[in-house]
């Protein structure tokens, strides 16, 4: 004991000032650390240029729109600053653990909203998707996503032994997934519902799922993707039309560009005039022509385009090493979690911001259908914001607890 | 624990797995470097499209115009053609919707019915359009472009302007900018300056041949703008250049000369009524500068497109289909625009003999001095008989006299002593057959038939010694025979000498060969020498001149009696500065030689341009005294004095002071004059009627005037030669009542029939 207590006095000294707490009986410490800087450094990064942009690609709408060229990057700022807040926050106070225990709960009650906003919620553009509080604007399913990974993490790591069967793991996680699934669908969200389908899969595989079972649910998940694409278009058709002028609107958006072929090719086909304009360097910061009334609602989902035109393809790369990055550091930190579960929690949110790019940079470059999936850290949108860094508060806090040392 | 702390593995009960979340990272990484491969692609790879698609609305390119360079005439600063910014009136009846649906939410509704009808009305009163024409263009609803009118002047501009103002009718009525071509003199030197289109193209004359440098480079101005319209002053892709404008062209053309033969052509037009056109040429010999060149029918410059009246004539005379009348119109068009003294080609006839006799003389195929040439009436020439215009004959003449007489037997000796070879070796050493390498567009080369060695040979020679048969344009001819009045070189006939810029700086001058010498200085003077003064009817007073007539007949023409009747003159004789060439395409009025049609023409124009180039006479003309003031003095006395100076002096009244008289101080009156001296009692009234002295010879007509109480003014008597000559005009009619001592202008020709 005298030892244990010598050494605990010794790692109380260390230079890293560790702060080592009696966890149980079994003598486990957790050693309580500083955050994962450069993973700090990053999301702040990240912040950072995404609020030069809002202003960037906002300030002609903005005036033209409001007569007031800061509308738009007044309010991300403030929500910027606001989220930043709420991360430093959850990285210093929270301990994880709690989540755990209250994971169930929320999101049944997240997904409980889901089903509520079609009814009760506001329309913006034709779709239901936002409940408005306090003059503020919320979107239930961003915090569905985030649930999902919470009730996946928490389950997985209850039952991490049975995971690896098709029964004890595949099932009981499809199970969950699918009501979250459901409720985008009934809010017409299609690009909420592919990070949904998309979060389970990578719950599953980071589960520990033999991989012939994951494999059989890639199979079915792909194999129906290209029944979509193929031979059921026709059903499709007859289904769900507007799904299929998307897919068409796809494969030629400059076909769809003008008032009477329905116009709904002109923001991807915009988008992509507005990525070649750049080159290499850009056109400069601020200096995109697109922004001014040809891309429309340049400061949402293709905020990115601007980037390209402005900051060019060396931006891109710069925007896209920065996120790299923040993929690297997320699995650096769920290795080094102290559990299970946090550890599934930590990758389970890096994914979840890492599909939301990749979409977003699909979508943009009319690489996948235009879906409406906005940029995590750049697309206008603040509680988003304050969402995101709230998870990546989470993050942080996770990171802070590293090294589980036995006793 | 051997105090070392153990770090934790994940697999089977903590964290995941750290192959499950590396190949996680994996992908996730490999799908970014995927997409920056994509971005790669989009940015830097295939880019142009999409980038040319995006410029391409968000920038416009609007044309500045280049201003078209202005055509001086020879002095540089008398504009001839200038481009002046001018508006057109345009309306955009989809915007008279708009304003009328707009208006149905304020306090003044209106519907498109009384809008339209506010704006027809409105525009009609200012641009004296048809009211009806404007409200059925402005019922064009989808159109947003309907020209009212073109080419606005001031006073409709600022009205327009105001109209807009008054009614804020900017998005219906509009204004833009254009040029025209003014041509500040209408018809003046119309077949030389040519004219420009609409579009800024010179489409003939010196604007088409000079269009390169007249027209000048269009600017551009690139503008971005947002997607509503409003300039981006950030404006990647806007950018501006400056038109260029044309450079101003410096004609030969001297103003004063191109009016006196355009005013003197136009006189003969009207007397001889000629089926075709009355041509001129005023060529400076030592350079081949044009100081004028007129055909007669002219058109208006500034209205090219309109018939004149000449050729509305022929249009309205045409009978056809409305197809036909239309090509018919064309064709008119074209033939009114035509510059034949460079693309239409004539038999030179007589005026021809220069160039045979200076081919002669420099081969030495004959003597100056010494050749004789017997002339009786006609000769034989393998079996065909060619008729002089003299038919009982010159007899036997010198060179110089069959010069001189114009006789075709003499000339077809000479052409027989030259040689068919020889002729054919000068005859393009003088520039025929080829073109002038004039400025001049569309000019044509002469017609020759060139059969030798052949039996035709001899009769073809015998005929175009006197200049029949073979064609050439007139800027040829006057060429060719201007290197005789020059000491035998060749120059290139031209109108347009330098081009300069905005600031009168020349840019550019137009150098011609003028060393090209055909024939010696001596043969040229020995011709000059038995040409001056030869033709009486183009004898310039004060000046000598030398001259050559022709009346050719055209051979190609299906009736008898053809004739184009052309005189040649070089003056002053001594150093010839100028030739002008006078034609006359078939007159139909009066006499056809080319001695009594195109001489005086030439003797009219040369009597005025000749001092104006400062060329000085050296004999004087009639002697004549100015009238002095004789007012209060005694009447007796003064006509005393007069008397013995050789005026006549009639008193009229019972007086002895004068206190009137006739003609008013100043005048001028010929040395042989009539002054009326009243004294009291004497009424001053309109008391003598003029003779008629139509045919009478230069002395009786004199003798009738002074009889009459009447002075004169004497034109066409060359150094008082009275003999075979006669009054053709006087400038007051016969039976008309002047005063006493009024100064009547007669007008005398000789009767030469040398063709």
């Amino acid at each position: 004991m005298a030892l244990k207590q010598r050494e605990k006095a010794a790692s109380d000294a260390r230079p890293e000032k560790k702060r080592a707490v009696r966890v149980n009986q079994n003598r486990i410490y957790r050693l309580i650390g500083e955050v994962d800087r450069p993973l700090l450094i990053t999301i702040i990064a990240l912040v950072c240029i995404g609020s030069v942009m809002i202003f960037s690609a906002s300030y002609a709408v903005a005036e033209s729109r409001f007569n007031d060229s800061y509308h738009f990057a007044r309010s991300q700022v403030g929500f910027a600053i606001a989220g930043i807040v709420v991360m430093a926050l959850v990285a210093r106070m929270l301990d994880y653990r709690i989540l755990k225990r209250f994971a169930y709960i929320f999101y049944v009650v997240v997904l409980g909203l889901n089903y509520l906003v079609p009814f009760f919620g506001q329309t913006v553009n034709g779709a239901t998707r936002w409940f408005v509080i306090f003059g503020i604007q919320f979107q239930p399913s961003e915090l569905l996503k985030f649930a999902l990974v919470l009730a996946c993490a928490t389950y997985i790591s209850n039952h991490h032994s049975e995971m690896r069967t098709l029964k004890g793991g595949a099932l009981p996680l499809l199970l969950l997934t699918i009501p979250a699934a459901g409720a985008t669908l009934l809010q017409s969200h299609l690009s909420a519902t592919i990070i949904i389908l998309l979060l389970m899969i990578v719950m599953m595989w980071l589960s520990g799922l033999k991989g012939v079972y994951f494999g059989v649910v890639m199979g079915s998940g792909l194999t129906l993707a290209a029944f979509v694409l193929t031979v059921g278009r026709g059903i499709i058709e007859a289904l769900v039309p507007q799904a299929l002028t998307r897919l068409q609107i796809w494969e030629n958006p400059f076909a769809y560009m003008s008032y009477e072929t329905g116009g709904k090719g002109w923001q991807p086909a915009q988008s992509l005039y507005a990525i070649s304009s750049g080159g290499f360097w850009g056109l400069g910061l601020g200096q995109s022509n697109q922004k001014h009334g040809y891309l429309p609602e340049p400061q949402n989902d293709y905020i990115f385009a601007i980037l390209c035109e402005e900051l060019g393809f060396f931006g891109v790369i710069c925007v896209i090493a920065l996120f790299a990055v923040l993929a690297y550091r997320g699995y650096h930190v769920s290795q080094n979690a102290p559990n299970r579960f946090s550890s599934l929690l930590a990758m389970g949110i890096t994914s979840q911001i890492i599909i939301q790019v990749l979409l977003n940079l699909a979508v943009v470059t009319n690489t996948f259908p235009s879906t409406g999936i906005s940029l995590p850290f750049f697309s206008y949108g603040g509680t988003s914001l304050i969402i995101l860094l709230a998870e990546m508060g989470i993050v942080l806090s996770i990171s802070r607890y590293s090294f589980i040392e036995q006793g | 624990m051997a105090g070392a702390s153990q770090k934790f593995t994940p697999s089977g009960s903590g964290r995941t797995s750290v192959v499950r979340a590396r190949v996680a990272l994996a992908v996730i990484l490999v799908l970014m470097l995927l997409m920056c491969v994509r971005f790669a692609y989009l940015q830097l790879i295939d880019p142009a499209d999409y980038r040319t698609a995006a410029l391409d609305q968000y920038t416009s390119s609007v044309t500045i115009p280049a201003k078209r360079g202005s055509i001086y005439a020879n002095d540089g600063t008398t504009e001839l053609a200038v481009s002046a910014t001018v508006y057109n009136c345009f309306i955009s009846p989809a915007d008279i919707s708009e304003f009328a649906e707009n208006s149905q939410q304020t306090d003044k509704p209106i519907t498109r019915e009384e809008l339209l009808r506010d704006v027809s009305t409105g525009l009609s009163r200012i641009l004296g359009v048809e009211s009806s024409e404007i409200t059925e263009k402005g019922n064009r609803v989808s159109s947003k472009y309907q020209i009212i009118k073109k080419f606005l002047n001031e006073t409709e501009e600022t009205a327009v302007r105001a109209f807009i103002a008054d009614n804020e009718y900017q998005s219906i009525i509009h204004l833009e900018e254009t040029t025209k071509r003014y041509y500040r003199y209408g018809s003046f030197a119309s077949h030389v300056l040519g004219f420009t289109g609409s579009d800024n193209q010179g489409l003939s004359g010196i604007e088409l041949t000079y269009n390169e440098y007249l027209a000048g480079v269009d600017g551009k101005s690139v503008k971005a703008a947002d997607a509503y319209g409003n300039e981006l002053d950030s404006g990647v892709g806007s950018t501006y250049i400056a038109a260029t404008n044309g450079l101003n062209v410096v004609t030969t053309i001297d103003w004063t000369i191109q009016n006196t033969i355009e005013k003197y052509i136009e006189q003969a037009y009207e007397e001889h009524k000629p089926n075709g056109r009355v041509e001129c040429i005023v060529l400076d010999v030592n350079n081949g500068e044009i100081l004028g060149s007129a055909i007669y029918p002219s058109y208006d410059l500034n209205n090219y497109n309109t018939l004149s009246p000449y050729y509305q004539q022929k249009y309205d005379a045409f009978i056809g289909t409305d197809d036909e009348r239309s090509a018919e119109r064309t064709k008119l068009l074209y033939e009114m625009w035509n510059n034949t003294v460079a693309t239409q080609t004539y038999e030179p006839g007589s005026t021809f003999k220069i160039i045979t006799s200076a081919i002669a003389l420099e081969e030495g195929r004959i003597d100056y001095d010494t050749s004789s040439f017997n002339c009786v009436g006609g000769m034989v020439v393998l079996g065909t008989e060619i008729h002089c215009h003299k038919t009982a004959g010159h007899g036997k003449q010198t060179f110089s006299e069959a010069l001189v007489n114009s006789c075709n037997p003499a000339f077809i000796q000479i052409g027989n002593a030259i040689g068919s070879t020889t002729f054919k070796k000068y005859f393009e050493e003088f520039g025929y057959g080829q073109v002038s390498g004039s400025d001049i567009g569309g000019e044509v080369s002469s017609i020759y038939y060139a059969t030798e060695n052949t039996q035709f040979e001899a009769i073809e020679l015998a005929v175009y010694s006197f200049g029949q048969t073979f064609k050439v344009t007139p800027l040829q001819h006057i060429r060719a025979v201007s290197s005789v009045a020059n000491g035998g070189y060749l120059v290139v006939p031209h109108v347009v000498k330098a081009l300069v810029d905005d600031n009168g700086n020349i840019v550019k001058t137009f150098e011609y060969e003028t060393d090209r010498q055909v024939v010696s200085t001596e043969t040229c003077n020995k011709i000059l020498k038995s040409l001056t003064n030869s033709t009486k009817n183009a004898a310039v007073s004060g000046y000598n001149v030398v001259s050559k007539t022709g009346t050719s007949e055209k051979r190609d023409t299906l009736r008898e009696d053809d004739y184009i009747s052309s005189c040649v003159t070089f003056a002053p004789a001594e150093d010839p500065q100028i030739a002008i060439l006078v034609l006359v395409d078939e007159p139909t009025q009066g006499q056809h030689f080319g001695s009594a049609v195109a001489a005086p023409v030439v003797s009219n124009i040369l009597t005025e341009i000749l001092p104006h180039l400062g060329i000085a006479p050296n004999t004087q003309g009639e002697e004549t005294v100015t009238v002095n003031d004789y007012n209060g003095k005694n009447a007796y006395d003064v006509k005393t004095l007069l008397e013995a100076s050789g005026l006549k002096c009639v008193i009229r009244g019972s007086g002895e002071t004068v206190i009137n008289q006739l003609p008013a101080a100043g005048t001028v009156i010929t040395a042989d004059g009539v002054i009326i001296l009243y004294t009291e009692g004497a009424e001053i009234s309109a008391s003598v009627k003029v003779p008629d002295l139509h045919g009478k010879s230069p002395t009786a007509a004199i003798k009738a005037l002074i009889n009459a109480n009447l002075n004169v003014s004497v034109s066409g008597i060359f150094n008082g030669d009275y003999t075979n000559c006669s009054v053709v005009a006087q400038s007051v009619n016969p039976g008309e009542m002047v005063l006493p001592g009024t100064v009547i202008e007669l007008e005398f020709l000789y009767e030469e029939s040398i063709e």
